[in-house]
């Protein structure tokens, strides 16, 4: 039975890399009203065109490979980061979408998600995959200016890296662009 | 290199068709000073992020399905435009490069042209080709607001065509990406 998780209130792109030597800067992300979406990945549309998502096949320093073309957040877990690290800003991890949800569990969602559009039609997020935190975020939320040794913050990492910096889906099977925007609902498959 | 034909004053997408309504309108046309090239089309950076070009492959709604990945147009052409025409701004006709170069025809590029950029990356443009000029765009340039019937601007539409509405392009797949950017020269190949 398909569950409803809740409404996206944020879409956004990576306009570049959001690393730069190892370290965590937010600056290039970019919030939408909506994004186009196919098995190449994400464009934002900023008003003026389509702004092209550093995970996108067409970004001329892509990032990922095309294995991690879209990301999925829910204020859920952001409510447990500032628990743990004090405020951040909901997208600030960086997913492409942000769902005004509860903190799902991996297991939860692990048939899939769907996003439901204004204009009904259903478009599937597959094989819902935790993102693994990295240490320059890690670092970034405790507050360090530097990036951390692995070592350090062994336990911060466990702590994010099973959905609670966001789930990795697939999107490889919409071979026609899709579009998605704020307030679209979304729903367990 | 061969001979120089001139450098790039403008670099610019379709941010989306120009012929959405059926007129011509150039609304969508954007430029800036730094692109991105590929086989797939150009991508613009507009100083917050890459803005795709409507006839990129990759394009929500591709324009020509990446069959029409580049164009490039010359001043020179702009000006013969405007004397036919009237005022015509350099790039209303949407091509993705515009060099600031003579009216150069058809047997002129037969083997292509090159872009050294300023790093000193040579770039080559091949599989030159006229883009033919369709008839809202025939139709803007001689003030109609409505897109006129073939037959009524057949002398206009041939005057535009073998290149004085711009230069289809492609380049070479093993390219990957390359930067462009206002000021880099362009010439012919070496022959």
């Amino acid at each position: 039975m398909s569950e409803r998780l809740g409404p996206i209130i944020r879409l956004q792109v990576h306009t570049e890399s959001l690393k730069r030597d190892g370290a965590y800067v937010p600056e290039p992300l970019l919030p939408v009203d909506r994004v186009s979406l196919d098995g190449s990945g994400i464009l934002g549309w900023d008003g003026d065109g389509w702004i092209v998502d550093v995970h996108h096949a067409a970004h001329p320093h892509r990032r990922g490979g095309g294995l991690r073309a879209l990301s999925v957040g829910f204020t859920g877990h952001y409510e447990r980061i500032e628990d743990r690290f004090g405020p951040v800003a909901p997208g600030i991890a960086g997913e492409s979408i942000v769902v005004d949800g509860p903190a799902v569990d991996a297991d939860a969602i692990s048939a899939g998600l769907v996003v439901r559009t204004r204009s009904g039609t259903e478009i599937e997020l597959r094989s819902p995959t935790p993102a693994i935190a990295c240490t320059g975020f890690t670092s970034y939320l405790l507050g360090s200016a530097t990036v951390l040794d692995r070592e350090q913050i062994e336990d911060e990492l466990a702590f994010l890296s099973t959905g609670t910096r966001g789930f990795i889906v697939a999107v490889d099977h919409l071979d026609e662009a899709v579009e998605i925007s704020i307030g679209d609902e979304v729903f367990t498959r | 290199m061969g001979d120089r034909i001139g450098r790039i004053v403008r670099l610019q997408i379709q941010a989306r068709s120009l012929k959405a309504a059926g007129t011509y309108d150039p609304t969508p046309i954007l430029a800036a000073p730094v692109a991105s090239i590929s086989d797939a089309g150009m991508l613009l950076w507009n100083g917050t992020g890459w803005i795709i070009d409507a006839h990129h492959r990759l394009h929500p709604r591709s324009r020509g399905r990446g069959n029409r990945p580049l164009s490039i147009g010359f001043t020179g052409h702009y000006r013969a435009m405007s004397a036919e025409f009237g005022g015509v701004p350099v790039g209303i006709a949407g091509e993705n490069i515009i060099v600031d170069g003579p009216a150069v025809r058809m047997d002129d590029l037969g083997d292509g042209v090159v872009i050294r950029t300023r790093d000193g990356r040579a770039i080559m443009l091949g599989d030159l080709r006229p883009a033919e000029p369709c008839l809202p765009f025939t139709s803007f340039l001689v003030g109609s607001d409505e897109v006129l019937p073939r037959a009524a601007i057949a002398g206009e539409m041939a005057f535009l065509s073998g290149g004085t509405r711009g230069f289809l392009a492609t380049v070479d797949p093993d390219l990957g990406h390359a930067g462009i950017g206002l000021g880099d020269e362009v010439y012919f190949p070496p022959r």
